[in-house]
């Protein structure tokens, strides 16, 4: 177990290197600005943004980010799922986030509040697809924060339940 | 103490594999306690039931005219509402549905209800579509409110499992942790004990180690311990004492002549015979001997001692030097007791041959009294030559042949010359069984151990008493040299009625040089000769003593058949007169010795004395009593029978005063010793005597009576000598 946590931490500790020497370049970038409907609003303590102190992603700006696939079991589903999204910690960076948390708010306007390292930490994912295809509002789509349950057993618990929001439409950095 | 560590060796593994195992267990439920926090299904029926009404107020919303509420909203509403049901339709959720029929129609009909008003939400612009919805949706209200309320029992009830399973882990965790609390503890306890009992084990071993060394540093000897190669690994101060200060193989070697270093180059050294175990003795150049032992030890090396045994060597010239001298100055003291009696004897002899000479040369008479005389003279001097022979047999050096012996006949030989080795006060009585046998033995030793025995038995009747020798056959009370248990023996015994011999002492009287008497009063070579005597003979030497009773020794001898028999004299009192001349008067005779009595009486009769003779002082104070008259008591002093004649002097003086006193003795002065010096009244006649001075020595007791007192007795007899009666 603990053997297992430095190892994770040490590849985190390296991925994060990486993606800090990324992020720089791309945080020089500025944000584009989304071509279609935005389908996800980042606000707070952030420093790349493209609309209002805001930053909006339209769902091509976020495959650009890098999808990766997460298969899992979860309580939602019988049997495992495999989800394809973004991770949410590339995302932060995209963004230029400084804040410890972010509270992700739903279509239903539930929210939940997420600590950041949660991101690196687990490598949550934000989620477009299920199963191959893009989720819809009926599916908890069209974004839906997924952590890997099955990778450790501490995820299998109400409080990363409780983080994974469905049908995400924004987010706060704090 | 191995099985010991090895035990505490097991107990260690064993906390180990248990603490190994109650972390490996607690792991595992560490994983089986998180899966325990299941989903909370409660949770996802509210989030529909919440929906649902979220969805109903928009719809309502929607067909008041005003509101902010458009179709896109309604939609999205619908389709949130969806995901909802979805969620109730799939995953944990159908876990419940399974356990739950009611639950499991309710959520068939709120799809159903649902999938009727999609159309509807999808013409909601229509005219009356909102109201059609309304009511569509209007009959959910309640099963969606079941729905919630079973939902949340299931998952409290799911909780209150879930806390069921929690205290169950508990209680195996608890248990785990005092057995290995009590695991700790035991194992705490153990190696304490184990300790206590190490240091008492090491306390203990460092005492028996220091009363080794108190042992080994305090016996007299010199002590190493040598290893398998002859290398001294331990060795006391005594043992460097003796072969130098420095206790190295070549100081070894030269303090021992039997020891040589070892070969080789090896260091180390053993005796020149390696072979056996030894004890031997090394008499060094500076005068020192010693007394080496070296002992094989069982598990190699040996012991070796050394002991300076120079003081005891010579001690032991010293002791048998001093026996020689011992043996010696018992013989000189027999011979000084002899001395005394031998006199006595010899001046009897004399006095009678004296006398009958002086009858043959004054006035021979008659051929018959020439004849009688000259006899007396005779027989007087054949047993000076009697005497004078036994005397020779005692003191010979050589040793003599054994001869046939007629053991009764030869102690009556002997017993005169008993007799004067004894004092007055004991008198020696003789009891001899007739008897067939002899014995074969040596007579000049037989008589010395009759000798001694009859000193021994003087010397436990310090104040008289009565001495038997006696001689006879009997039955051996047990097998020994003279003969086996049963068979007849002959016996020699001489009893006392003595002190008696303590059991404790009983065992030990033959042994050399064992003595109870002062120091120069015996050698304590008496017995242990009489004891060699009868075993050098074929026999053996018995000894029965009771304290108070006195002692009997009997020297057993082995038979040798003859034809002899024994005859023995006795003495009797004899009364003799002989009318004569010039002087009268009546007298009292005591003397024990019959030839002297016989010749004495004579003269005295033919002095013009009327004899009355006794042997005993007991005989001639009964005659006394009697009412016998005498005027004089003419008495030797040294009678047997346990009165001397100084002691009867004093009765006689005391109870019949008229009756005068005249004592005479060749042998007084041990008397006098012993019992005083005779009241100045008593004359004293020393023997031997001529018939002039013996006339003179009555005629001044009778005339002198209470008259002229004589200082010195011996001074009166020259002058007596002049008159003649």
């Amino acid at each position: 177990m603990h053997m297992y946590r430095r190892g994770f931490l040490l590849s985190a500790f390296g991925l994060t290197v990486c993606i800090a020497a990324a992020s720089t370049s791309r945080a020089a970038d500025p944000l584009p600005v989304p071509r279609e409907r935005p389908i996800l609003t980042i606000t707070g303590k952030i420093s790349s943004t493209n609309k209002d102190g805001a930053a909006q992603f339209d769902r091509a700006m976020l495959e650009k980010l890098g999808m990766v696939r997460i298969e899992t079991s979860t309580p939602w589903y019988q049997g495992p799922v495999v989800f394809e999204g973004i991770r949410l910690d590339i995302l932060m960076d995209a963004v230029g986030a400084t804040g410890e948390r972010v509270v992700a708010i739903a279509l239903n306007d539930y929210t939940t509040e997420i600590p950041i390292q949660d991101f690196k930490r687990y490598g949550a994912i934000l989620a477009l697809k299920r199963g191959g295809e893009y989720m819809s509002v009926r599916d908890k789509g069209p974004l839906f924060i997924v952590y890997p349950f099955d990778s450790t057993p501490e995820l299998k618990s109400q409080t990363y339940y409780g983080r994974s929001a469905w049908q995400v439409a924004q987010l706060v950095v704090k | 103490m191995g099985r010991l560590r090895l035990l505490l060796f097991l107990v260690a593994a064993l906390f180990l594999a248990a603490t190994f195992y109650m972390a490996a267990l607690i792991a595992e439920r560490q994983t089986s306690l998180k899966e325990v926090s299941r989903y909370n299904i409660a949770w996802l029926a509210s989030q529909a039931v919440a929906e649902y009404t979220r969805f109903q107020q928009r719809a309502a919303a929607f067909s008041v005219a005003g509101s902010d509420v458009d179709k896109d909203e309604l939609e999205l509403r619908y389709d949130i509402l969806l995901s909802r049901i979805g969620l109730l339709q799939d995953g944990e959720f159908l876990e419940f549905l399974r356990s739950n029929k009611d639950a499991s129609s309710i959520v068939q009909s709120l799809g159903a209800a649902l999938a009727d008003a999609g159309p509807l939400v999808r013409r909601i612009d229509a005219e009356g579509a909102s109201l059609e919805l309304m009511r569509v949706l209007a009959p959910l209200d309640r099963p969606m409110a079941t729905l919630a309320a079973a939902a949340s029992r299931y998952g409290a009830a799911r909780v209150s499992e879930d806390q069921q399973e929690l205290l169950r882990l508990h209680l195996i965790f608890s248990g785990l942790s005092a057995g290995l609390a009590i695991f700790g503890l035991t194992l705490i306890v153990s190696l304490g004990l184990q300790n206590r009992s190490l240091d008492r084990a090491r306390a203990e071993l460092m005492a028996q180690n220091a009363r080794f060394d108190a042992a080994i540093s305090n016996i007299p000897q010199g002590l190493a311990l040598l290893d398998r190669n002859g290398r001294p690994v331990i060795s006391n101060a005594q043992f460097t004492q003796i072969v130098g200060a420095d206790p190295s193989i070549t100081s070894l070697a030269a303090a021992i002549p039997d020891f040589v270093p070892l070969g080789g180059g090896a260091m180390g050294m053993r005796l020149r015979d390696p072979a056996v175990s030894v004890a031997s003795t090394h008499e060094r150049s500076d005068g020192t001997t010693l007394l080496v032992t070296q002992r094989e030890m069982a598990g190699g090396g040996s012991v070796l001692t050394i002991e300076d045994v120079t003081d005891r060597v010579r001690a032991d010239r010293q002791r048998k030097q001093l026996e020689a001298q011992l043996q010696q100055a018992q013989k000189m003291e027999a011979v000084g007791q002899l001395t005394g009696g031998i006199a006595h004897d010899f001046n009897n002899l004399l006095t009678v041959i004296l006398g009958n000479a002086e009858i043959l040369v004054e006035d021979p008479g008659d051929e018959e009294s020439v004849q009688l005389l000259a006899g007396m003279i005779l027989q007087a001097a054949e047993r000076g030559a009697d005497l004078t022979h036994k005397l020779l047999a005692f003191g010979r050096r050589q040793s003599l042949t054994p001869e046939r012996l007629d053991v009764a006949q030869c102690v009556e030989g002997i017993i005169p010359l008993l007799r004067r080795a004894v004092s007055e006060n004991i008198e020696i009585r003789t009891e001899f069984a007739p008897t067939k046998s002899s014995a074969l033995v040596d007579r000049s030793l037989l008589e010395s151990a009759l000798l001694n025995l009859v000193v021994n038995a003087r010397d436990a009747m310090g104040h008289g008493g009565v001495l038997t020798i006696s001689t006879g056959e009997r039955l051996a009370s047990k097998s020994t040299g003279a003969g086996q248990e049963g068979q007849r023996v002959l016996f020699i015994s001489v009893a006392d009625t003595g002190t008696g011999i303590p059991p404790e002492v009983l065992d030990r009287v033959f042994e050399p040089f064992f003595t109870t008497k002062e120091v120069g009063k015996g050698s304590g070579l008496g017995l242990s000769m009489v004891y060699g005597f009868a075993e050098q003979s074929g026999g053996s030497v018995e000894i029965d003593s009771q304290v108070g009773n006195g002692t009997t020794v009997s020297i057993l001898l082995p038979l040798v058949l003859t034809g002899a028999a024994i005859e023995k004299e006795e003495l009797s009192v004899k009364t003799m007169s002989h009318p004569d001349s010039g002087c009268s008067g009546r007298v009292l005779m005591v003397e024990d010795d019959p030839q002297v009595l016989q010749f004495v009486a004579a003269q005295v009769e033919s002095l013009g004395y009327s004899v009355t003779s006794t042997t005993t002082a007991p005989e001639a104070l009964s005659l006394l009593q009697s009412g016998a008259k005498f005027d004089v008591l003419f008495s030797d002093v040294v009678l047997p029978g346990g009165m001397n004649g100084v002691e009867l002097a004093q009765l006689v003086r005391e109870r019949h005063p008229a009756t005068r006193i005249l004592l005479t003795s060749g042998y007084a002065e041990e008397v006098f010793a012993n019992f005083g010096r005779p009241e100045t009244e008593n004359l004293i006649l020393r023997k031997p005597y001529k018939k002039p001075e013996l006339a003179e020595a009555l005629r001044a007791t009778i005339e002198g009576g209470a008259g002229t007192p004589e200082r010195n007795p011996a001074r009166v007899q020259r002058p007596a000598l002049e008159r003649a009666c």
